[in-house]
């Protein structure tokens, strides 16, 4: 992962790949490459074109245009029995007239190996994903979370150069999903095989992944590493999918020389921003992406200054969460925004009260506004 | 914790590029929805289809406008004739085929060293007033036939689908059984029952109810009706009994729950969601029931003579093979307008109660 | 609410109770009943042949004149009777796998591919079951006679392919559209090709489903008359023998005691077939119910 691009041939790259379905573009011209046992996740809402994406990783679509490379191979018109990929289904998928151990030994008999190896391979796949006990079983007679497991095992029992899974997780419940989160994290990192993760969940992908890359309407938003990507958004779509986010548009201010970038809140406060993305460069107008986490409340103004940035604000509505109570504001030009406390005594946050909301510019980046300016 | 769809912010997206993909993404999911429904129509005679068992995350109907492979392009292509050939050829050569020359033929002077020109003696003979009154007789007599086993068939299927519980594999095996049966021979077995000496004439005459053997018994309509309905009685159960279990247990469990009685679930649940199975039914029966001769040959002696026996006569030892071809013919076209406005029916009531 | 609760539970009133129990019983009475006529309707006749063919007196009929196995050892020297039944063996031994070919075929093109013409060849396909057997022997007997090939039991076979495989594209229609499209990705995807999947996961999953079509079509076929009649010419198979019989009368008891023999190998086999089917489907998690149903 951190060896520069250039020096070892990434598992997976993909080149301006778009696909097209008659007249409706279902992915559009994405690029990204996936390092060698690198964890890299597909995050997007349902129709944002990550299932598309993945079923031409492993030979079910053929793309429009655009180039796969598989270990630095063009693979993109290879059928899918020739591509040294594997897909989990989201289904599973699993042979139901065959036993734990045929069906994870379907994919190395197909590979002409010999009976031991086969044999060796098969037991060494279940182990790793704890089902060697349940080798002679039916896929009838396992629990949601064991096929799970075994539909693993038959993937990574082929070695293959690039796993895909398609939210192999999305079947289970909250609890045994926790679970097997850390396992398969676990279990991928023992391995040493890439991963490609097709998830719509978020907090998912921010758990496993070393890299996301965040899909919408069928391109690449932002690619990053997790914390990256929860942290500097760098667009509005980002923003509000992963994580809370308070969107607040602003006008721009000042831009100095040296970056650093003001802006005027709701109100007429200024304030300076974290970091600014290239989609709000140049325009008047501008989202600022503030999470709740990072707002505090305070009963007298705060100092502003390069410090901290501050505007007034009425509850509105206090909601508790378990472990933290979200507070919705309202602040000048109707603005709403809310804050998330994890302190336990709040029972003095009263509805209509006065206080306000400030927070550290660091941790505020700018996105684009909601209309754009250009045409 | 959050909410990963929000669906709203998707469409305030700045990029008017990222709209057209926003407003795209969600035209494949209708496209497909779409291609399902078209599907079902035309493989509605292949059987159920279940276009509602979609997983809820299940985005690959995004991609999957069809299933597997099919979208790889124009690698595949020669795939599905390759498997279609041999049994459309067949079908081609000896259905087809012999359907077209039966209606070549019934146009032609044939019989009796004709020479194969053209002529509608064929038909003015098929037409003569003592055929009309046994085409009319076998009509009434399918109908009746037909009307008894579905009312018979129709709580049979009910029952074993619905009522007897562990019962029902049992009973759909004895269904199975009867249906796998020769039939001449149960014709044989009924000659046996029905005979002035037979079964029933005894018992009644043993036990006084009657002097004389009843004569109504063998060789008339009643036997012919007899006969037919319980010949053909699996025939009917057993797509009625896939209609019904096709009904949601749970749709009936929320019928009683919302205080219907039984009769009330069957008249506003039960019965409209089988009225296609019913019509369905109707045409899988009446068919074979118009067609048959063993039955009316064996069991309905002149009174009870159908359709399908003159034409059997014609060909086998009357040798009038162009009236035979004439007469066939417009049996099949009129089990043509039976069948397709059965399925208009169909069509309208299905609409009538999906609404 | 804990001070009603013993009220709650105690009984309802008994006259009620009463009348409750007994319509449950009249309900039962009544089902039971009915089930006992539609099992004499569907039964009765083979079971009647089955007492007669039993019985001394050459009048298939009463009174009952004692016992015996005559008609029996008098049936073993029918040797009409039982060149008939060979060749409706060997018919249906031919058509079946014919059919299941045929059938496994078109299922698999309709099924599994989206082409050009889909729906015409399917419906095409499906045209034979509604089509009357009448119209299609006679059809046959005609065309044979133009395109002069002699009508034999090769005929029969070629015609029973016609109105039986069809059948068998049905109910594996039913049964490809439900599987999973997701297993045969996953088979592909685990390295095996085309044939290699069908041969390792397609053909398995249909097996019990390939297996009912077998029973059907070979019970189609055997059993066939209408179809069989027009096209044997001047051969016969055992449903030509047995109605030849019965429009002659003629050595009834004979025919009885050999329609009694049939009848019970087939309720034998069938039985057999069915319960071989029932745990194989059981075992796969399937239910044997929609294979019937899928008929």
């Amino acid at each position: 992962m951190n060896q520069s691009p250039s020096e070892t041939t990434p598992a997976l790259e993909l080149v301006e790949l778009s696909k097209h379905f008659g007249n409706v573009v279902a992915v559009d011209r994405i690029s990204l490459r996936v390092e060698q046992g690198e964890f890299f996740s597909l995050l997007g809402p349902s129709g944002c074109g990550k299932s598309t994406t993945l079923r031409m990783i492993a030979g079910f679509e053929e793309p429009t245009s655009g180039r796969l490379l598989l270990d630095g191979q063009e693979g993109s018109r290879l059928p899918p029995f020739k591509r040294n990929t594997n897909l989990v289904f989201q289904s599973y998928a699993l042979f139901p007239h065959m036993t734990v151990r045929d069906n994870v030994a379907y994919g190395p008999r197909r590979a002409r190996l010999s009976r031991t190896e086969v044999a060796s391979r098969v037991e060494d796949a279940l182990r790793t994903v704890r089902m060697w006990e349940y080798a002679d079983r039916l896929p009838k007679a396992l629990s949601g979370g064991q096929r799970q497991r075994v539909a693993l095992a038959r993937g990574l029992v082929n070695h293959p150069a690039v796993l895909l899974l398609d939210e192999p997780l999305g079947a289970l419940d909250l609890k045994l999903r926790r679970e097997m989160q850390i396992e398969l994290k676990e279990i991928q990192r023992r391995v040493g095989i890439s991963f490609v993760y097709v998830t719509h969940d978020q907090e998912e992908a921010l758990t496993l992944s070393d890299r996301i890359a965040v899909m919408n309407g069928g391109r690449v938003e932002q690619l990053g590493t997790p914390e990256e990507i929860y942290n500097r958004p760098t667009t509005r779509f980002c923003a509000d999918f992963i994580g809370e986010a308070n969107l607040i548009e602003v006008r721009v201010g000042d831009r100095s020389g040296d970056g650093r970038v003001s802006v005027v809140l709701p109100g007429g406060g200024t304030a300076l921003v974290g970091s600014v993305s290239p989609s709000s460069a140049d325009s008047a107008t501008a989202t600022l992406v503030l999470r709740p986490s990072r707002v505090a409340l305070d009963d007298k103004e705060p100092p502003h200054g390069a410090e901290r940035a501050a505007i007034p604000v009425e509850v509105r509505r206090v909601i508790f969460q378990g472990s933290v109570v979200r507070v919705d504001l309202e602040g000048p030009e109707g603005v709403s925004l809310s804050a998330s406390t994890s302190e336990a005594d709040t029972s003095d946050l009263r509805v209509g009260r006065r206080m306000w909301a400030h927070w550290a510019p660091g941790e505020t980046h700018l996105v684009e506004p909601t209309k754009s300016g250009t045409p | 914790m959050d909410d990963p769809r929000k669906p709203g912010d998707s469409a305030a997206t700045a990029d008017p590029r990222e709209n057209h993909g926003a407003a795209a993404t969600a035209d494949p999911r209708e496209n497909a929805e779409l291609s399902a429904t078209v599907d079902a129509g035309a493989f509605a005679m292949l059987g159920p289809v279940h276009p509602d068992e979609r997983r809820p995350h299940d985005e690959i109907q995004e991609a999957v406008l069809d299933v597997s492979y099919a979208g790889r392009g124009n690698r595949r292509r020669w795939a599905p004739y390759v498997f279609i050939s041999t049994p459309v050829g067949v079908l081609l050569t000896f259905f087809a085929g012999p359907l077209a020359v039966l209606a070549v033929y019934s146009f032609q002077v044939r019989s009796r060293g004709g020479d194969g020109s053209f002529t509608l003696d064929n038909y003015r003979a098929a037409v003569q007033p003592n055929i009309l009154e046994v085409a009319g007789s076998t009509f009434v007599l399918a109908t009746i036939s037909m009307l008894i086993l579905l009312v018979l068939a129709y709580p049979l299927a009910y029952f074993i689908a619905l009522k007897v519980g562990r019962w029902e594999i049992p009973l759909l095996l004895a269904l199975a059984l009867s249906d796998e049966l020769n039939p001449l021979i149960r014709i044989f077995g009924w000659r046996t029952i029905l005979a002035r000496n037979g079964l029933v004439n005894t018992v009644l005459q043993n036990l006084g109810i009657t002097q004389a053997p009843l004569d109504w018994l063998l060789f008339t309509r009643f036997s012919v009706v007899l006969v037919l309905t319980a010949s053909w009685m699996p025939y009917a159960v057993i797509p009625l009994y896939a209609a019904m279990k096709t009904i949601d247990r749970r749709v009936l469990e929320a019928a009683s729950d919302l205080g219907a009685g039984w009769f009330t679930t069957f008249r506003t649940v039960i019965l409209p969601l089988t009225a296609t199975g019913f019509v369905a039914t109707m045409v899988i029966v009446f068919i074979p029931i118009v067609s048959d001769f063993a039955t009316p040959g064996l069991v309905g002696g002149t009174s009870g003579r159908m359709l399908a026996s003159v034409i059997e006569d014609l060909f086998t030892r009357r040798g009038e093979w162009g009236v035979g071809s004439a007469l066939t013919f417009l049996l099949l076209i009129v089990s043509g307008v039976v069948v397709y406005l059965s399925y208009r029916i169909a069509r309208i009531r299905n609409l009538d109660t999906s609404t | 609410m804990r001070a009603m609760k013993p009220e709650r539970t105690s009984p309802p009133a008994p006259r009620i109770y009463w009348t409750l129990a007994r319509r449950r019983r009249t309900a039962t009475a009544v089902r039971v009943t009915f089930l006992a006529v539609m099992a004499l309707l569907l039964f009765g006749p083979i079971v009647v042949l089955a007492v007669f063919s039993f019985n001394r007196s050459i009048v298939i009929g009463f009174p009952f004149r004692g016992g015996t196995l005559e008609w029996y050892r008098a049936a073993l020297g029918e040797t009409a009777a039982w060149d008939s039944l060979r060749a409706s063996l060997q018919i249906a031994l031919v058509v079946t796998p014919m059919c299941l070919l045929l059938g496994l075929l078109s299922a698999f093109a309709l099924s599994r591919f989206r082409f050009r013409l889909r729906g015409v060849t399917g419906s095409f396909i499906l045209l034979p079951l509604v089509i009357p057997w009448l119209l299609i022997g006679v059809s046959g007997l005609i065309f044979f006679s133009l395109v002069d090939v002699r009508l034999s039991l090769w005929t029969v076979g070629v015609m029973h392919v016609v109105i039986a495989f069809p059948l068998v594209t049905a109910l594996l229609s039913a049964q490809l559209v439900r599987l999973d499209p997701h297993i045969h990705e996953a088979s592909l995807d685990l390295g095996a090709g085309e044939i290699e999947t069908l041969r390792h996961v397609i053909i398995p999953l249909l097996l019990p489903t390939i297996g009912a079509s077998a029973v059907f079509v070979f019970s189609w076929s055997f059993n066939n008359f209408i179809v069989s009649f027009f096209t044997a010419g001047f051969d016969n198979t055992f449903p030509i023998w047995v109605f030849s019989s019965l429009r002659r009368a003629r050595d009834l008891p004979v025919v009885n005691a050999l329609a009694t023999l049939i009848s019970f190998v087939q309720i034998v086999v069938i039985v057999g077939v069915w319960q071989l089917l029932k745990v194989r489907l059981e075992r796969r998690g399937q239910d044997i119910r929609d294979v019937v149903a899928g008929a």
